[in-house]
């Protein structure tokens, strides 16, 4: 009875102090997910009743080239941003632990990610433009032809990918370094006294010690890379001929352009259940949550 | 182990690397500042060039409103507009709304998980940290038709709802960080008489004053840059943010090329309040990003 | 009047019971230490004294009120954490007035009473410092002035001497004798150091594994421990135990104890020993002479260590396999390696039976 009296009372506290978050929670998490999957099963333009349709819209997806086609854009997208973004960011992270402490070295090499998509999207429109951007005058210069970038449907993704290294690498680099800090410099010493080579140390004492920083930067890079979509819809808008038409962008065009709220719900249900799934079968392989340290 | 640095050709490599890395990272920024200093007519002859030659702030002046339609498209204008002082004040409401509000929210929840034992705890911490693997699209359009039917779009309420109550990493962050604060400190106070709201205020919060800087540093660098939410929200120009505006005004020049003096001038004037940031506020930046690696 | 009464009080946590229905009677005015290894329970049960757990079972009264659902505020207690737990973000006057503050009571009665307190424990001139700026001394005595400006019915203190160095640890010691001689307050005191025990407390309890093994004055458990446990826990160093036999039963309960072959009578508490049964005897370090006693045990050990520390030196010693410790005041050029004859007196040694119960009441000397 007395145990029972105390925790009732401090039941109350508790849910007084989640009260805001917890209604957050629910009427912006909980309560639209659930709804997404019900608008799913429904044809609705927004403007009239939404119509029950049961699984008609993910049989249209099933059978819609573009949304094939949008997931593998996403998927190549991964593949050509996320393995030089962290080989460039390991790098980085291994040569600021060895060279520098420098705070304003730090800073410069983090600027790219705290500035906004849209922001980083404009300036490298601009860098790339073809006829007045500098990195054509600078493959002009080398004896090059010029190059469309953005605006020629084979380079356009490669392009985005490319922005969004620049982005990123910078925080790859930093949570690399933060990662490298926790490594006890004690190893390093008896590793060299026993004439380990360098190369050797990165292998088989850096990395391995890394793991977890690994699957932190491997799960949130590529389900965020995954989503790709700010790039896109400041530079290509999907363009030129849908060569950028990734999933997302695909998903906000049919909800907020077509107005197909049904069918995007349905593509975005999907992608969900994709990132879900993605994520804990990498924390599984990579046994995200140990570390050998410690 | 201390030695002195040698000169090795592989931290000369390395240097080489790094410096490379820093040239790629800051020169596009330089340039495009030069750019916003370039009068219209030049920007061809002038493309290849480190300095413009004849510098001018005609390009400022435009996307500040100074100038008048007619002089501002002989600037090279395309006729669009951007208001970027009404823009950077709606950021700058934006994003203040939402770090104050969520971070004081996400303490308050987070204490609640750490400290004080009620019934369904462990499940709505699950179900919170869960939130954070919803892709955002997801409930994008539930929201977005939620903000319609309550008649909160293009306003500010209908811009921060979303975001400003609740963010599973702020409170699976400040979370960790309450439990490791010492019990017994909490103790004396409950011995003291204090209950748990004035154990919270009085003695939680004034000790976690890190930690809730980093999560408020890190809500600033995500929502300043927050695109697809206000997007949508924002179709009126006096509501749009940074981010939206720039946007739009790249793509109000259908045809032809975007006037690209004004909108590097936007650009540069969009990272100026980053700068400033990092000038004052770099360490802190650098090791709260570091952290949300770390866990 | 403090006093407290714990009646049949148990703790679970979950499914693991660590407190297994103990009864207590402390009276007020009472200086009373709650000892025993780690572990044993003794933070526990002052922890449930002071409501920041929840007893399962029982019934806990404070002052004849059952304290059951009463907040920790309101118990009248006032707690002196191992940490000290002072708040880091306020001063040394703050600490002290939060709690003060908290309940309401009037400024010029929280100056008032901060001003008699840091006058008792030295702290006037460091009332302005925030705890980070003391030292351990320091903080140790916020912490206990924290506590006295409640003017609680009951003190607890939790291991509180267990983060100062020794010499410090003395000090301190002292100084919450004279204070508990000064306020006579009700206060209870955990530790697992037995002489903190011994020098502080007007009673002890001995815990082990969530029971109370013995309840009584220092001296009491001193002589007249109730067993093994109690016997070995109280002084130092540690009570010797060697093993020795039953060999004849008289009448009365008085045995003959056989032990390196000599036999010697005992008169005994329990009907329940037949001959040749194992027995434990017990002596301590301080109790034992460098030549034959009469009516004794005498037999010769060899020195393994010896520890000279002016005034007294110990002698880590063997007989045969089983090790025993020498306490010999004065100076002497002892060594490892040395062979000594050493004798006890009937009247210094324990007797224990194989469970660790004792066998025989000893009366306190009349000195």
């Amino acid at each position: 009875m007395s145990f029972m009296s105390r925790k009732l009372k401090s039941s109350l506290f508790g849910y007084l102090f989640i009260f805001p978050a917890l209604i957050g929670f629910l009427l912006f998490y909980a309560w639209p997910a659930g709804r997404a999957v019900g608008i799913s099963f429904t044809d609705w333009n927004l403007l009239s009743e939404p119509y029950y349709v049961g699984l008609d819209n993910y049989v249209e997806m099933l059978e819609d080239d573009q949304f094939w086609n949008g997931l593998k854009l996403s998927a190549y997208y991964v593949l050509l941003n996320i393995p030089l973004q962290i080989m460039l960011g390991l790098f980085l992270a291994v040569a600021m632990d060895r060279l520098t402490k420098s705070l304003f070295v730090k800073a410069a090499i983090l600027l790219p990610y705290l500035l906004s998509n849209v922001l980083v999207a404009l300036v490298w429109l601009w860098m790339l433009d073809p006829i007045l951007g500098i990195v054509n005058s600078l493959v002009a210069f080398f004896g090059l032809a010029p190059q469309a970038y953005l605006g020629d449907p084979d380079q356009a993704l490669v392009s985005v990918a490319a922005i969004n290294i620049w982005r990123h690498m910078g925080l790859c680099a930093m949570l690399f370094l933060a990662g490298l800090q926790t490594i006890p410099k004690y190893l390093y010493e008896s590793a060299s006294l026993e004439g380990v080579t360098e190369f050797q140390m990165f292998r088989k004492i850096t990395l391995p010690l890394l793991r977890p920083v690994m699957v932190f930067v491997l799960v949130t890079s590529v389900t965020g890379s995954f989503q790709i979509f700010d790039t896109i819809a400041v530079t290509t808008a999907g363009g030129p001929l849908d060569s950028t038409r990734v999933i997302v962008y695909y998903i906000v065009q049919n909800a907020f352009s077509f107005y197909k709220m049904g069918y995007a719900s349905a593509m975005s249900v999907t992608l969900c259940m994709i990132m879900l799934a993605y994520t804990l079968l990498q924390m599984h392989i990579m046994r995200a949550s140990e570390s050998d340290l410690n | 182990m201390i030695l002195i640095k040698k000169i090795t050709p592989a931290r000369c490599v390395a240097w080489l690397v790094l410096i490379t890395m820093l040239v790629v990272t800051l020169f596009p920024l330089l340039f495009v500042a030069k750019t916003s200093f370039v009068p219209a007519g030049e920007l061809y002859t002038t493309s290849t060039q480190l300095l413009p030659d004849n510098p001018t702030l005609s390009n400022y002046k435009k996307i500040f409103g100074l100038l008048s339609t007619e002089e501002s498209i002989a600037a090279g204008g395309s006729g669009a507009n951007i208001n970027i002082t009404t823009s950077m004040i709606n950021s700058v409401i934006f994003t203040g709304i939402i770090v104050i509000v969520q971070t004081f929210n996400c303490a308050l929840a987070a204490y609640a998980f750490a400290r004080i034992p009620f019934y369904g705890s462990k499940l709505l911490f699950g179900a919170f940290v869960a939130s954070m693997m919803i892709p955002s699209v997801v409930t994008l359009i539930p929201n977005f038709v939620l903000m319609r039917d309550l008649g909160l779009l293009n306003s500010m309420l209908g811009m921060v709802a979303p975001f400003f109550l609740m963010h599973g990493f702020a409170v699976f962050f400040l979370r960790q960080f309450f439990i490791s604060l010492p019990k017994d400190i909490e103790e004396a106070a409950q011995l003291d008489g204090a209950n748990s709201f004035m154990i919270f205020f009085k003695i939680a919060l004034p000790l976690s004053w890190a930690p809730l800087m980093t999560v408020a540093t890190l809500t600033t660098i995500n929502m300043w840059n927050e695109f697809l939410w206000p997007f949508l929200i924002a179709t009126d120009d006096s509501m749009k943010t940074l981010p939206v505006a720039l946007q739009s005004f790249k793509s109000q020049t259908p045809q032809g090329q975007p006037d690209w003096g004004g909108l590097m001038a936007a650009t540069v004037i969009a990272t100026i309040p980053t700068i400033i940031m990092l000038f004052f506020f770099g360490r802190r930046i650098v090791e709260s990003v570091q952290f949300t690696g770390g866990k | 009047m403090a006093n407290i009464t714990l009646k049949n009080v148990t703790k679970r946590f979950d499914k693991l019971e660590t407190i297994h229905g103990v009864n207590l009677k402390l009276c007020d005015g009472e200086f009373v230490v709650f000892v025993g290894p780690s572990g044993c329970g003794k933070s526990t049960l002052l922890r449930l004294i002071a409501g920041l757990e929840e007893i399962t079972e029982g019934v806990i009264e404070i002052a004849d009120k059952n304290m059951n659902n009463v907040a920790p505020a309101n118990r009248g207690v006032a707690m002196v954490f191992q940490s000290y737990a002072l708040y880091p973000h306020m001063s040394v006057r703050e600490n002290m007035s939060f709690g003060m503050e908290m309940r309401g009571e009037s400024k010029e009665n929280i100056h008032t009473r901060i001003t008699k307190a840091s006058h008792i424990l030295q702290l006037d001139e460091l009332l302005d410092r925030k705890p980070r700026q003391l030292s351990g001394g320091q903080r140790q005595r916020v912490a206990i002035g924290r506590a006295i400006v409640r003017e609680p019915d009951v003190f607890l203190f939790d291991e509180p001497l267990s983060n100062l160095d020794a010499e410090l640890r003395v000090d301190m010691r002292i100084q919450i004798a004279q204070l508990h001689a000064k306020l006579k307050t009700t206060m209870i005191y955990v530790t697992h150091d037995q002489v903190e025990a011994m020098t502080l407390a007007d009673k002890i309890v001995v815990l082990r594994a969530g029971h109370i093994e013995q309840v009584g004055s220092p001296m009491d458990l001193y002589h007249n421990p109730n067993n093994a446990f109690v016997a070995g826990f109280i002084g130092s160093p540690k009570m010797n135990f060697l093993p020795a036999l039953i060999s004849d039963i008289e009448a009365d309960n008085l045995v003959m104890v056989a032990f390196n072959g000599q036999k010697i009578p005992f008169k005994i508490q329990s009907d329940k020993l037949s001959i040749g049964d194992p027995v434990t005897l017990g002596f301590r370090p301080e109790h034992i002479h460098l030549a034959k006693q009469e009516d004794g045990f005498h037999f010769d050990i060899t020195v393994d260590v010896a520890e000279h520390l002016g005034g007294i030196s110990y002698l880590y010693s063997q007989v045969e396999d089983n090790k025993v410790i020498i306490e010999i005041s004065g100076e002497n050029l002892l060594a490892s390696g040395d062979v000594l004859s050493v004798g006890i007196k009937q009247s210094d040694c324990y007797l224990f039976d194989q469970a660790g119960k004792t066998l025989i009441d000893r009366a306190l000397p009349n000195r």
